[in-house]
């Protein structure tokens, strides 16, 4: 079976390295964009399990790119983990508000980005997520 | 008529000064003479005859003696100086003088006897062709004459009647003048002087002298202007031109207050009453001024003006907007900010209310500190934004002497500055947090990759020394934190996410973080918090710091083999949730200022991490954000105990508040709000059968349960009606939506059940209600939870009910 593909949104190339490999040791193969416009084309292209989403970015900002993600039919089931420095309520209420699975800010605890990755992947929170957008097509 | 004339003649200083006399006393005197001409009395008057001729003289007795009603006892004199002899040694009331004597001839003898006998009335006897003499007479004095050959007794004792009432007439008013005389000689303090028209002094009284210090007999005839106003004194002068032109053209008196120079130079301010004397053809002839020394009115006057003046300008220059407000809270007074501020004039502002012209409103707005202050009768203030413009308004009571409240005194701070400066600190201190964020996290990231071998193994000093670095970044981390904690905090940007919270789990999860290193301490953890204790509503997070923080100290200043206690005790109203400690204690004199910014207390830092001396100070904000307070006791050597207290509320109170809350976002919102109901069918039976213990963990069970299945970070679960109803309130939800959420809870409460070994005859039972079609407001909401209203089987019943 094939390695669950992650794909990592973030302009810091340092800190996408060390997430990188962070992920990488942890058994997943990592996808990287450094601003948000290569982000959604990624995620279009390259269809990744999962993707970790920074917030300030140039090109397209993070809230710009979970709302593009999350509306178009090809990307809109790949759960988007926040991971931002810029942890504000507004910026947490307006990420769910957009359809985002879950928050998390920098600096982040290792462990907690592993567990909140597994529970994003876990099969019940997908099926969930079908009965969601099953309501919101009627 | 000379005699009865509606003015007295007063002889002062040679000069006729007139003085209009009071018509009643004119009236008085002709009735009293007309009195006596009607009903002569019987009385003996006393007449001296000075007469050189022995014939004549007896034939005025004769005369005399005829008259019946009355008696003549007539005194004869052939010479003058037998005439002024029985004058000087017999009371007469009438002399009949002839002026051709022996001794005295023509006009001198009037003179002379007019000299002796000033209050007796004379009548001169006089020949036919001596008539001017006999004239000139009466000019001086003399009452009448009688030319000789004329004489007959009626004309004799008529004029002699008369002449005796008009001197009595003339010595009353000569009297009466001379009391006015006194009168305005002695008035002390007022100056009564006379000019004429020029304004040169004719008459100067006494008061005038104490006035200005000159001397009558030095000022009369002088001009008014050179000795009361000299040069300087233009404004004086001018001042008195004006007076004078409007009493000549309006032939009537006027007030003025002019300053004039005593003769020792003082200058004084006298109050001056003006009144024009008249000829007969109605021409002024003369000014009479009377006149008062106002200096010290005046001078006390001005001092009040340039109290007052000096009053207003300061107001005017204080840069805060100053008013008054009456207790109508209408304007009463106000500065000049407020004009500026306001952009209108005084007159458009005083009399308006504060409601209308601050807020154009008519009630008082929300909060209105004048309101608030009436109630507590004490300071209350406010900050408003009007425009771009920040202010902070005070109001104090405006209290009357007797200490009854009249009113609010407002004052108004511009604090736009302040505002700003606080806001670009908070701006600063938050942008910079945030940009240290990123760094920090790959410098902690790439750390821990290394220290944890994931990219090789590591000698073991690399790794310890790796380890250290760690701990720093960490520290690092925390303090960011803190300080933006601390901006949010200080901006009021923390907003509290309250939900029902199990105080000892979340305990539990605090102690659990603290496993490692407090493991590697030997120091013990203790949560002495039962399991069953009601849920609290707190912000989880924010009460999880404080404990973190509480309990991160308290590692911090343990020495191994410590203890750290977490204690609750339940009192009436809230809970007080302790962190006691074994460690090194806090002095006396450094608890006061624990909760203090910045204070790192002095503690002797033991081996392990530093604080950042903002935890403390965060911990306090949130217990004061949740209406609860946070101490501390501690003695040195023996160790600390902080206690914070949490309001209590019942499993009730806490549904309503989530439901208040809930609703007021979704009316807000203009978004649905669905609530799940699930309730047990048969619970009344199942309390028979079963322990309040066991029905309470069931109830639990199932809360847990549903608090799993629903995954929104926005929906909540609660218990209502003493815990017996579990309720979902799902946010933005509406009904169909809550129907497959139902139906959900449904299955997934039929599996547990299935693997739980609950009792089998429980019966579970679901409802929605959902806003704004089921129910518009809080109360409908309310009322069809608690009835069950909306399933259809009650609706089925409850309309078979009505049918029957």
């Amino acid at each position: 079976m094939d390695k669950t593909r992650i794909l990592i949104i973030d302009d810091e190339p340092d800190f996408v390295r060390v997430v990188q490999l962070r992920l990488e040791a942890a058994g997943y193969e990592v996808l990287v964009a450094f601003d948000g416009m290569q982000g959604v084309s990624s995620a279009h292209k390259e269809k990744p399990d999962l993707i970790i989403l920074d917030i300030m970015m140039p090109a397209m900002h993070g809230h710009r790119v979970c709302e593009a993600l999350k509306k178009s039919t090809k990307t809109w089931t790949i759960p988007i983990i926040y991971l931002t420095a810029k942890g504000s309520k507004e910026d947490e209420e307006l990420a769910y508000k957009l359809g985002a699975e879950y928050f998390l800010t920098k600096p982040y605890d290792p462990q907690v980005l592993l567990d909140t990755i597994k529970k994003a992947l876990e099969p019940s929170a997908q099926l969930e997520k079908y009965e969601k957008a099953e309501k919101t097509d009627l | 008529m000379f005699l009865i004339s509606f003015k007295v003649i007063l002889r002062k200083n040679d000069r006729l000064i007139t003085v209009h006399r009071k018509k009643m006393i004119k009236d008085q005197k002709i009735e009293h003479s007309k009195a006596l001409l009607q009903k002569p009395k019987a009385e003996i008057v006393r007449v001296l005859l000075i007469e050189d001729s022995p014939g004549y003289s007896e034939v005025i007795r004769i005369m005399l003696d005829k008259v019946r009603d009355t008696r003549f006892d007539v005194l004869g004199a052939t010479q003058l100086s037998e005439g002024l002899q029985h004058l000087a040694e017999d009371g007469v009331d009438i002399i009949l003088l002839d002026l051709k004597l022996p001794d005295s001839q023509g006009i001198a003898t009037f003179d002379t006897v007019y000299a002796q006998a000033h209050s007796v009335p004379i009548i001169v006897l006089t020949v036919t062709d001596n008539d001017e003499i006999a004239l000139e007479a009466v000019q001086k004095g003399a009452q009448d004459y009688l030319v000789k050959e004329q004489v007959d007794t009626k004309s004799l004792v008529h004029a002699i009647r008369y002449a005796i009432e008009r001197k009595r007439v003339e010595e009353t008013f000569r009297e009466t003048n001379l009391f006015l005389q006194n009168i305005l000689e002695s008035s002390y303090a007022i100056s009564i002087l006379y000019t004429d028209c020029e304004g040169n002094i004719l008459y100067w009284n006494k008061g005038a002298e104490n006035i200005f210090g000159y001397k009558a007999e030095e000022i009369i005839g002088h001009h008014k202007a050179d000795i009361l106003y000299p040069q300087d004194e233009e404004e004086t002068k001018k001042k008195i031109e004006e007076v004078k032109s409007f009493i000549f053209k309006n032939k009537q008196g006027t007030d003025c207050e002019v300053r004039e120079v005593t003769k020792d130079g003082r200058k004084c301010w006298i109050n001056l009453n003006l009144t024009p004397r008249f000829d007969e053809h109605g021409q002024v002839i003369g000014i009479l001024g009377i006149g008062q020394d106002v200096t010290e009115r005046k001078r006390m006057e001005e001092m009040l003006l340039n109290a007052a003046q000096e009053w207003r300008t300061t107001f005017d220059a204080i840069s805060d907007v100053v008013c008054l407000i009456d207790s109508e809270r209408k304007i009463i007074r106000c500065n000049k900010s407020m004009t500026n501020l306001l952009g209108r004039p005084f007159a458009d502002i005083i009399g308006q209310s504060c409601c209308e012209l601050m807020h154009g409103a008519r009630e008082p707005i929300e909060g209105c500190p004048y309101e608030r202050m009436r109630e507590t009768r004490s300071s209350e203030a406010i900050v408003l934004q009007r425009g771009d413009q920040w202010f902070n308004i005070s109001v104090d009571p405006l209290l009357d002497e007797a200490g009854n409240p009249m009113g609010g005194v407002h004052i108004m701070s511009d604090i736009t500055k302040e505002k700003e400066i606080d806001k670009m600190k908070n701006e600063l201190i938050s942008n910079v947090s945030h940009e240290l964020r990123t760094p920090l996290s790959t410098v902690k990231e790439g750390i821990a990759l290394v220290c944890d071998g994931s990219l090789g193994s590591l000698h073991p000093d690399q790794k310890d020394m790796l380890a250290r670095v760690k701990n720093n970044i960490d520290r690092l981390g925390r303090l960011i934190n803190d300080l933006l904690d601390m901006s949010k905090i200080e901006a009021g940007r923390i907003e509290l996410k309250k939900t029902s919270v199990t105080i000892s789990m979340l305990v539990e999860e605090v102690l659990a973080s603290f496993q490692n290193q407090t493991k590697h301490k030997k120091i013990e953890l203790v949560s002495l918090i039962q399991k069953d204790i009601h849920p609290l509503y707190i912000d989880r997070d924010r009460i999880s710091q404080v404990l973190t923080n509480l309990i991160a100290n308290s590692v911090r200043f343990t020495p191994a083999r410590g203890r750290i206690t977490v204690g609750i005790k339940e009192n009436e109203n809230e809970v007080e949730i302790s962190v006691a400690d074994t460690g090194i204690g806090i002095s006396s004199q450094n608890i006061a200022g624990l909760f203090d910014r910045f204070s790192q207390f002095n503690r002797v830092y033991g081996p392990g991490e530093r604080g950042t001396g903002l935890g403390l100070t965060i911990s306090q904000e949130i217990i004061d954000m949740h209406g609860g307070r946070i101490w501390a006791e501690s003695e040195v050597g023996k160790g600390s105990t902080f206690t914070f207290s949490l309001p209590r509320m019942t499993q009730d109170e806490i549904f309503r508040e989530y439901l208040t809350t809930g609703l007021r976002e979704a009316q807000a919102k203009d978004c649905p709000l669905s609530l799940v109901v699930i309730r047990i069918k048969n619970i009344e039976r199942l309390i028979k059968a079963y322990t309040d213990a066991q029905i309470f963990a069931i109830l639990r069970e199932i809360e847990g349960l549903i608090s799993r299945i629903l995954r929104r970070k926005t929906d909540i679960v609660s218990r209502y009606k003493y815990g017996e109803l579990i309720i979902a309130i799902l946010m933005d939800t509406a009904k169909k939506d809550a129907l497959s959420v139902q139906e959900r809870i449904r299955q997934e409460l039929e599996a547990e059940m299935q693997k739980k070994e609950w009792p089998k005859d429980i019966e579970p039972f679901l409802d929605i209600v959902t806003f704004p079609d089921d129910a518009a407001d809080e109360r409908e909401l309310v009322n069809k939870i608690a009835k069950g209203m909306w399933t259809e089987d009650n609706r089925k019943r409850a309309e078979g009910g009505e049918d029957g």
